[in-house]
């Protein structure tokens, strides 16, 4: 053998390897490199080769090293069979989207599902690292979530979204749960992926939301409409539903079609909104377009629709440079910036957000540092859209100016919304009669000041303007005297006026102090919402143009200066009613509803009826039942009911709204019922039903409903001394709620007594539960705690299970100092549940579940410690309810 | 001295070996150098990925380029069969999507010209089931459906238009679908257009001449999503400009599709002591139906405004006002348009003179249809009316009213040819229809005023 011969064969040790990998390699960015000409991309040759030749490097490394070495570890593994993933990727893109089985390994747990790609835009699919999606077995939910994506970060800087998900939430603002997360599949290290929760019904629930209607509006990518003009913003038929109301059709989009059809102005939650625009300026995005991007959720029981925050690609650096303030990237964000109410309220959030932005500047301090971890940790990143590789030194400096340019942005939009004010923009004038206020700039006057005499002789205040050419005048009402100044809390604003983005303009309003002098007047000051909370003493000139608003509505806030109305005698309702103003009730009222008549009242409700005279709320004809009676929203706040008697009633039901009960509560606080009665409701599921809100009912019975007696959905509700009788289904249903019941009784319900379901807490003390079908029963997580409670004659006396398979676990029921007799079956337990009886008595042993105490999920104890464990404030210092010398409780 | 051999399979083996050893030398020496080149001199990896030929881009391209330049049509068919068979199952995401749609648009048409609906079905089947978004492809396939089974073909457009009422196209196709298919009375009843659907792609663009040779995008103002009044109608667009020598205006109207009517056209002209309106002077790709009534009828329309000698070439401050209604084209054009619509003025006896005779010019108030206008007719004792001979349409009912006072209506119907009276309504039955209207006392017509109201049906032909 030749010399030669030998360097060759020798020398292969050091070549092969190199040869191999380099076909390999090649082969690899050939092949992408001509599926880019195939696929909708904007990656232009001359960038192509270049830029795919190193990311297949990448990938090949950590093949190469994942297989030869120890695999780099990641903080998430997706494990799926070869077979299954070779499928996913057989023809790219349609086969990345149909699921294959798959396990998700996270922190040592593992949980089964079925993985798939997801998102449309090629850099999602096209490249080795590609967006994942994981949906996990109902079986067993991760961490609450139902469905997980693995996004490839957008930006080098990585941290776009995450943050902008992190700020949303600080804004009380819908948003998925994220984190920054190296993904590895089949523990071969596949980068930095941003982890999101799915937007459905899960999360709903996780926020503690009713299952509604969610909208999703994108007209990109896949689905893209072709062969006819849409413009997504005024075509609901385009959107789809990530999620539903059961009570309607699956397609049904009324609300949508209300809200982008009808122009519906009023289904905006306008809180939510400002806080969405204001989000939308913070992160300096112009992602919400007339294209894509939206996610709705409506609100059956509000009444409002929500956004939702997603893929909002937060302080993108091509945005910056634009340095827009009240940014309206979109048709939908234009009709908002004509609200005045609106406006007010978004100067509110951003006054609320900058008075503790240190919290937020904490909040990304931290969330930089874990993305350096991150970056150095996988090495490298990509910039998503264009897949620029860049080593992690370039990328952690990109994080620091990433860092910077959010603090910039900060800065400036500190500046204009509650930074100080320019003295030169407000004046007054007192002529006619009235005083002229001049205002110019961008600042918020939050309340007007004026100094004055004899504000004794004061009647009325009116607030005039010019809008679209026409003089308003508009009686103020919320207003009041102090030391010789008259306080009026008006917010005032300069005119706005709409283009690409909002700018404002001098304009002029008047005041009128009907019984005041305007010789009177000694000086007008304006108090500014802002950081230095400034107050300006005003220059009085000559002359104040007439400067008036155009195409904007709600300047003043007519709906909260709501009068009183006082029923007494006969109150008759046909038809549906919207009530405005607050009701005072007199004794011995009768309401008479004709057939599905139904009254909504916004304002709050006195209604004090005596034991001799009671307030009744009756049908005109007993066998034509009425709608319901419906309190709702914050205004209904603190109502009070006694001695009201309610029968008869049944429910309503309209595109955009639904009333279960007879009595139906909407999102009301403090709300108390004493010695109330309700009877025999007709049609709907509920005699009362309660949502969003706090009630409080004592010495109140419910007979005869037809279905559930009291139905609760995320509210707070205390029950003292109440009776529950021949309730057609449950007596009280619970979901995601927390409540107290204790000196109750529950009779014959044909279901359960209390229904503790879907992540409910109970505290129960002193309750007797005779003759039901079941006497309590929890589920999905929720925890009942029952204390000297006398359980007899009851088919089933207490239960627990797992229900719903979006809730991780069943339920689970303490019982204390409580009697058990004459029960057909004592407990029962279900999957992922358990029944703690303790110190109680039970007559017949026999009728518990031998086999669930044997597997321990019924446990009998005679420990003499009593304590309940719940969290939420409505428990606290609760103790005083159970008695400890009791067992069973006895009237 | 051979390379290969069994009987020296040492040698053999070292033979190979040092083959793989050469071939994997060369190889590797080409790696470094690759990897030399990606990690100094990423220049030239850029150069060269601008030489490397786009083989499918180039093949696609090549075979609709030879589709488009065929000789003769079974040449262009056997070709977009090609092009078909290269793209069929491609995604939406597909650089070449556009493509596909007209190769599958073509073949469907060629099939169905040669009566080959299976074949036609076949294509529309799939891109229907495959392409959700592609309402191109639902279009085509309810009207090959219309060809083999009508039921199934109504059935299925009538669930996308409930799907997609709110989509302008989906509204126009269906409609026309249903003139298509003679299904008048629905297509009527149906093509209450929701004038905000289509108010979303009505754009407008002014175009001022001044000073300048001639019209250009420079001197020009763009009006998009501007909100209409009345019932989403009427838009108004005003701007103002120091004109150093005003020449010419023109306002273009864009994005709205052919048919669409434009009325109530005004221009005013404010500025230096002046008030002036303008008129028209030409139109492009327009036409004048009556008198205040355009349709547009062409790639871009516009319309030319005559300036008046005070106006032209004023060098001032002017404030410039166009205020127009625009109504979406209206597929049923055919019904309300039609020239079978006439009255014929009769004095009695057999006869009715057809120089007597009117053609209403009917339009659309909320669920009728009117026309009124100014004539000179002597001693009219009866009108014959005639209609499109549109077989099975039918009319709930019919009113002429006679100098703003003397009604004509059903009642008065003394004659009916090729119509039918049926619970009321008056159906067509043949190519000729006509009814004779008795006027109750013979009158000397000055105005007339014509108004139709078409059945409501489910389903005309039941």
């Amino acid at each position: 053998m030749t010399k030669i011969k030998k360097i060759f064969i020798l020398g292969m040790f050091i070549t092969l390897p190199v040869s191999s990998y380099y076909i390999y390699w090649l082969n690899n960015t050939l092949s992408l490199y001509f599926q880019f000409d195939e696929t909708k991309n904007w990656i232009h040759r001359g960038q192509r080769l270049y830029r795919i030749g190193l990311i297949e490097h990448k990938s090949a490394v950590n093949t190469v090293v994942s297989k030869l070495l120890k695999s780099q570890p990641a903080d998430i593994n997706l494990y799926s069979e070869k077979k299954y993933l070779n499928k996913l990727m057989s023809n790219l893109p349609k086969s990345g989207f149909k699921e294959k089985k798959a396990f998700l390994s996270i922190n040592g747990e593992v949980f089964k599902g079925k993985i798939k790609l997801r998102g449309d835009n090629f850099y999602h699919w096209l490249y080795p690292q590609k967006s994942w999606r994981f949906k996990s077995s109902k079986k067993k939910l991760t961490r609450g979530v139902h469905k997980f994506n693995f996004i490839i970060p957008k930006g080098v800087e990585i941290l776009n979204n995450h943050l902008s998900y992190k700020l949303a939430k600080e804004l009380n603002l819908l948003a998925p749960d994220s984190a920054m997360i190296t993904l590895a599949i089949n523990n071969q290290f596949n980068g930095i992926k941003l982890m999101a929760e799915q937007i459905d019904e899960s999360f709903l629930r996780k926020n503690r939301r009713m299952p509604n209607d969610i909208y999703k509006g994108d007209n990109m990518g896949s689905k893209k409409v072709v062969g006819a003009s849409v413009s997504l913003i005024h075509t609901p038929s385009i959107w789809e539903k990530a999620a539903y109301n059961n009570h309607y059709p699956k397609d049904s989009k009324k609300p949508l079609q209300a809200l982008l059809i009808n122009d519906d102005n009023s289904l905006f939650d306008i809180d939510s909104f400002a806080r969405f625009s204001s989000f939308i300026d913070l992160i300096n995005t112009h992602h919400y377009d007339d294209a894509h991007n939206w996610i709705f959720y409506y609100d059956q029981y509000f009444e409002r629709m929500y956004p939702i925050v997603w893929d909002p690609v937060g302080w993108w650096p091509d945005w910056e440079k634009r340095s827009a303030v009240n940014i309206i990237s979109s048709g939908l964000l234009k009709r908002l910036y004509m609200n005045y109410q609106f406006l007010y309220k978004k100067y509110e959030i951003m006054y609320e957000f900058f008075s503790h932005k240190n919290e937020f500047l904490k909040i990304i301090s931290q969330e930089v540092a874990l993305a350096r971890g991150k970056i150095l940790e996988a090495g490298y990143t990509f910039r998503m859209d264009n897949r620029k590789l860049m080593a992690s030194s370039d990328a952690l400096k990109q994080l620091n100016q990433f860092e910077n340019r959010i603090k910039k942005r900060f800065k400036l939009l500190e500046n204009y919304f509650v930074g100080a004010i320019d003295s030169k923009n407000y004046a007054y004038l007192i002529a006619e009669n009235k005083i002229r206020l001049s205002i110019d700039g961008h600042k918020m006057v939050e309340k007007i000041i004026i100094d004055s005499r004899n504000l004794d002789k004061l009647q009325t205040v009116y607030l005039s303007y010019k809008l679209n050419g026409e003089k308003v005048r508009e009686k103020l009402q919320n207003y009041h005297v102090e030391n010789n100044h008259l306080i009026i809390n008006q917010k005032l604003l300069a005119a706005a006026k709409l283009s690409k983005q909002l700018e404002f303009e001098k304009v002029s309003y008047e005041l009128e102090l009907d019984g005041i002098s305007m010789n009177d007047i000694v000086d007008v000051s304006l108090i500014f919402l802002n950081l230095q909370q400034q107050t300006l003493l005003l220059n009085k000139v000559d002359s104040i143009g007439d400067n008036g608003l155009n195409a904007v509505y709600d300047i003043t806030n007519q709906q909260a200066n709501s009068a009183v109305e006082i029923w007494s005698n006969i109150k008759r309702f046909s038809g549906f009613n919207i009530i405005n103003n607050d009701i005072i009730i007199d004794p011995g009222t009768r309401i008479i509803m004709d057939e599905n008549a139904t009254v909504k009242v916004l304002g709050r409700v006195t209604a004090k009826g005596t034991k001799e005279n009671p307030i009744i709320f009756e049908a005109k004809d007993a066998s034509k039942p009425w709608g319901a009676f419906v309190l709702k929203d914050e205004r209904a706040n603190g109502s009070i009911f006694r001695h009201c008697i309610f029968k008869d009633g049944s429910g309503d039901k309209g595109d955009l709204y639904e009333y279960t009960a007879m009595l139906s509560v909407h999102n009301v606080k403090a709300l108390l019922f004493e010695d109330c009665a309700f009877y025999d409701s007709h049609i709907t599921d509920d005699m009362v039903h309660a949502v969003y809100s706090d009630v409080n009912f004592k010495n109140t019975r419910f007979v005869r409903s037809l279905a559930d007696a009291l139905d609760v959905d995320i509210s707070n509700l205390v029950v003292d001394h109440c009776e529950f009788i021949d309730s057609g289904n449950d007596a009280i249903d619970l979901m995601a709620s927390n409540a107290i019941v204790s000196n109750t009784r529950f009779i014959n319900s044909a279901d359960k007594g209390i229904s503790i379901g879907e992540g409910s807490n109970l505290l129960a003390a002193n309750n007797v539960i005779k003759g039901n079908e079941i006497g309590m029963q929890s589920k999905d997580t929720s925890k009942a705690y029952i204390y000297n409670a006398t359980f007899s004659d009851n088919k089933k006396a207490v239960d627990a299970y797992h229900k719903n398979w979006r809730y991780s676990e069943g339920g689970s029921i303490f019982v204390e100092n409580s009697l058990f007799e004459n029960n057909n079956n004592n407990a029962t337990v279900g999957k992922k549940s358990k029944i703690v009886i303790n110190n109680s008595i039970i007559d017949n042993i026999d009728m518990l579940d031998e086999k669930s105490i044997r597997k321990k999920k019924i446990i009998i104890s005679n420990r003499e410690k009593i304590m309940y464990h719940f969290d939420e404030e409505l428990f606290s210092n609760k103790m005083q309810l159970i008695q400890k010398q009791m067992k069973g409780y006895h009237e | 001295m051979s390379f290969f051999s069994f009987e020296k399979p040492k040698k053999t083996i070292l033979n190979l070996l040092f083959f793989t050893g050469i071939v994997s030398f060369i190889i590797s020496v080409l790696a470094i150098f690759t990897f030399v080149i990606w990690g100094y001199s990423p220049a030239i990896v850029m150069k060269v990925d601008k030489v490397i030929p786009d083989f499918y881009g180039s093949h696609i391209k090549s075979l609709y380029k030879k589709a488009k330049k065929s000789k003769d049509i079974s040449q262009q068919y056997e070709r977009y069969l090609k092009l078909y068979e290269a793209l069929e199952n491609v995604s939406i995401l597909n650089k070449y999507y556009s493509r596909r749609q007209d190769s599958a648009e073509f073949l469907i048409h060629y099939y169905l010209k040669n009566e080959q609906v299976d074949e036609a079905m076949l294509i529309a089947e799939k891109w229907q089931d495959n392409y959700p978004y592609d309402f191109t492809g639902k279009f085509i396939y309810a009207k090959v459906l219309s060809l083999t089974d009508k039921d199934k073909a109504l059935k299925y457009f009538s669930e996308l238009y409930n799907k997609h009422k709110d989509i302008h196209d989906v509204r126009n196709a269906f409609v026309q679908f249903l003139m298509d298919e003679k299904y008048y009375n629905r297509a009527i009843q149906e093509v209450g257009y929701n004038q905000k659907l289509f108010q979303q792609y009505t754009s407008f663009q002014v175009f001022y001449n001044d000073n300048n040779a001639a019209f250009s995008q420079k001197q020009s103002l763009r009006y998009k999503n501007i909100k209409a009044h009345e019932n989403n109608q009427s838009y108004e667009i005003s701007f103002s400009r120091k004109f150093k020598k005003f020449k010419a205006l023109r306002l273009d109207i864009d994005k709205i599709p052919d048919g669409s009517q434009v009325t109530e056209l005004k221009v005013l002209v404010n500025g230096f002591n002046l008030s002036q309106s303008l008129d028209v002077l030409n139109m492009h790709s327009i036409r004048k139906y009556d008198k205040d009534v355009y349709f547009l009828d062409g790639a871009d329309p516009y319309f030319k405004f005559a300036l008046s000698d005070k106006i032209k070439n004023i060098s001032a401050k002017l404030d410039i006002h166009f205020s127009l209604k625009v109504q979406a084209h209206s597929p049923i054009k055919k019904i309300i348009q039609h020239p079978g619509w006439q009255l014929v003025f009769g004095k009695g006896g057999i006869d009715f003179d057809k120089n007597e005779s009117y053609h209403p010019k009917l339009k659309k108030m909320a669920n009728r249809y009117v026309a009124s206008n100014d004539l000179d007719k002597k001693s009219v004792k009866q009108i014959r009316f005639s209609f499109p001979g549109l077989l099975n349409l039918r009319v709930q009912d019919i009113k002429i009213t006679l100098n703003n006072e003397d009604l004509v209506s059903k009642d008065n119907i003394s004659l009916l040819h090729d119509i039918k009276r049926d619970s009321g309504q008056l159906i067509i039955t043949g190519s000729e229809p006509y009814v004779v209207l008795e006027v109750m006392k013979a009158a000397d017509i000055k105005n007339i005023s014509v108004e139709i109201i078409f059945s409501e049906m489910k389903y005309d032909k039941d």
